[in-house]
């Protein structure tokens, strides 16, 4: 990755190489070039040392001079152009590592979102999470501990071989907020772990996802090598990043879940409308048949009359049965109106009558078999006729 | 993952075993270099013997303080280190009494190897383990080479000296030298023990700047280091160049191999010059 600037390197220092008054020459100054080129291409370690290489090249030319003729002006000069493609490299290295780091912080961020976000289950969501959150911040493992407004916890992580304690590191973090720094994971104390075994420090990083209106759960990382204030504050940024994208997601869940109750509501309110519906047509159907009866035997016994010739006694019996149908008809009218009134809320128009209960038990009974409610009163008086 | 399943105690803390174990090296390396300094000035025939032995106790006395960190301050230290002081301060007097008995120097490599792999001593944190592929291995070969061509020509270009080989059996004498106290004694202690341990508590930079400034302060201490300003000045640097792409080179392998190999290839350089 550095071999172009490298070679740039060599290449000026042949330049330059014999050039007896090389101080005064301003071709060294280019040495900036190869320094500025890794740093744009690989960052501030392969700009460091690309400077440095540079820095031991122009030594060669000016600490002889500076040998000769002390610390002049030239020689100062000499010295700063010296030190310029190293310092130059470094800080605009970091400057592109500091950019390229905040891109891909932005890029991973997007990414858990959308991971976050998505249709699958929640625990697929928050393992594809927790992936994308370990390849972000380059560490081994990565855990999640979400905790719900129930309290209810969800852990993710990789490697989670046991079940997750209250009385870890994560648990300690999600109880008190603050954040938890493990500078080696093999030798630490508080982890009762006393012998370091691997040549290469493993960190751990707790931090608590805070949305400022509460903590959501915590991010628990493991990360072999530095993980300095940089790197952790990388982590912290990060971390509050995804406590919004958790709360988000869980917004979008409540959302979701709100629109699933409230649609299961529309269903139930049109299946009642529907059967509503239903028993209107089927009580039209009925009122219908109900009217046709009585309508039909008035119908028949008047035509009988007009048409025919029939004698007086029978003719007085299809009266009655006229007047029968009638008095039928005219109950059912009023039935449909009381039924119209109750519908209205308009009170009901009581009328006190006599009724044989004898002749209908059942609406002393009730129906059932039960005793008939308030509002009914029994007196029996001479005779075999029970009236209410 | 256990920083989710493991219990955590926040107020466990566990009191450094490492101080007593150091102060004992301290206090047994200063009296016994002492004594033989001491016996050097009384006899005739001791005359040099006693100087070359303290030499080999010095550097006895930094292996040790590396065994002691690398074993967490356990007593165990002390089997390792007496073996490791043993065949230094032999090897030291040999090289005195005949520059062929310098050969004796890569024996302490192996005596160290030996006793970090028979005793079954977990020395592997501190980076006493194989790199994890040969590239690191030429890589430092590489840097330390650079370092001493450097060194050569800057110092001829700069200050006119010269680099030649003037007696094969004295240069090679200095690099055994290198090879089982010099640069062993500085990869061990400084790249190896002491860089491991502080990268265990900080991030690398403050731990390889304490690592190296360690490391220089043992050259600066030393009677053979370069008197005259530019040479002093110029030792300082290259030795501080040299430090930290030591622990780069550990930190990056997991091995001080490539630092110690690093380190040797610019020795053999800077053995190579002359005023």
């Amino acid at each position: 990755m550095i071999a172009g600037p490298l070679v740039l390197v060599a290449a000026i220092a042949l330049a330059t190489a014999g050039v007896e008054d090389a101080l005064a020459m301003p071709l060294r100054h280019l040495y900036v070039a190869p320094a500025a080129w890794a740093a744009l291409r690989s960052g501030s370690s392969a700009a460091g040392l690309v400077g440095l290489m540079a820095g031991f090249c122009q030594g060669l030319q000016a600490f002889p001079m500076i040998e000769r003729g002390g610390l002049t002006p030239p020689t100062l000069d000499a010295l700063v152009s010296l030190m310029a493609p190293l310092v130059v490299g470094i800080a605009l290295g970091r400057l592109v590592d500091q950019a390229r780091e905040r891109g891909g912080r932005l890029d991973a961020l997007l990414e858990i979102q959308r991971a976050l976000g998505g249709e699958e289950p929640l625990e697929v969501r928050l393992e594809r999470a927790v992936t994308l959150i370990r390849a972000a911040l380059r560490a081994e493992h990565a855990g999640l501990v979400l905790q719900a407004d129930d309290g209810t916890l969800a852990v993710v992580g990789s490697k989670v071989s046991g079940a997750f304690r209250k009385d870890s590191a994560a648990g300690r973090v999600l109880a008190a907020g603050a954040t938890i720094l493990v500078g080696d994971l093999d030798a630490d104390p508080r982890l009762r772990s006393k012998t370091p075994r691997w040549p290469t420090p493993s960190r751990g990083l707790v931090l608590p996802l805070d949305t400022g209106s509460g903590r959501v759960g915590v991010l628990a990382i493991e990360r072999s090598g530095d993980l300095g204030p940089a790197a952790r504050r990388s982590v912290r940024e990060l971390s509050l990043h995804l406590a919004l994208a958790v709360e988000n997601a869980r917004l979008l869940l409540q959302e979701r879940r709100f629109a699933q109750e409230l649609e299961d509501k529309v269903d139930q309110a049109t299946r009642r409308l529907r059967e509503i519906d239903r028993a209107k047509s089927e009580f039209l159907s009925v009122v219908s048949h109900e009217l046709r009866t009585p309508l039909t035997a008035l119908q028949g016994f008047s035509e009988l009359l007009l048409e025919r010739v029939v004698p007086p006694d029978r003719a007085r019996r299809y009266l009655g049965h006229v007047r029968t149908e009638t008095q039928r008809l005219g109950r059912i009218v009023t039935d449909l109106l009381d039924l119209s009134r109750i519908e209205a809320g308009r009170p009901l128009e009581l009328r006190p009558e006599r009724v044989d209960l004898a002749a209908s038990p059942s609406l002393y009974r009730g129906p059932g078999g039960r005793r008939a409610g308030r509002g009914v009163r029994r007196s029996r008086r001479s005779g075999s006729h029970a009236q209410a | 993952m256990r920083l989710l399943t493991a219990p955590f105690d926040p107020s466990a803390r566990v009191p450094s075993a490492l101080v007593r174990p150091l102060l004992e090296v301290a206090l047994i390396a200063a009296g016994s270099i002492d004594l033989l300094l001491t016996a050097d000035t009384l006899a005739g025939e001791w005359r040099g013997l006693g100087r070359a032995a303290a030499s080999g106790g010095s550097h006895a006395a930094m292996i040790a303080a590396g065994w002691v960190i690398a074993l967490g301050g356990a007593p165990r230290w002390r089997m390792p280190a007496a073996a490791s002081a043993a065949a230094l301060i032999v090897a030291s007097v040999a090289a005195r009494l005949a520059p062929a008995g310098a050969v004796l120097y890569f024996l302490v490599p192996l005596v160290l190897a030996r006793q970090a792999g028979s005793t079954r001593l977990d020395t592997r944190w501190i980076g006493w383990a194989r790199p994890q592929t040969s590239r690191q291995v030429v890589l430092g070969v590489a840097v330390g080479g650079f370092l001493g061509l450097h060194l050569l020509l800057a110092a001829s270009l700069t200050l006119g000296y010269t680099a030649s080989v003037l007696s094969l059996g004295g240069y090679l004498a200095g690099v055994a030298y290198d090879v089982g106290a010099n640069a062993l004694s500085v990869g061990w202690l400084f790249h190896g023990a002491l860089f491991s341990a502080l990268w265990r508590r900080w991030t690398f930079w403050p731990a390889a700047a304490i690592a190296t400034g360690a490391g220089l302060l043992r050259y600066l201490v030393d009677p053979t280091f370069p008197t005259a300003p530019e040479a002093a000045a110029g030792a300082v640097f290259y030795l501080t160049i040299l430090g930290l792409a030591s622990c780069a080179l550990r930190a990056w392998s997991g091995s001080v191999l490539p630092g110690y190999l690093a380190t040797l290839a610019f020795f053999a350089a800077y053995r190579a010059l002359h005023v």
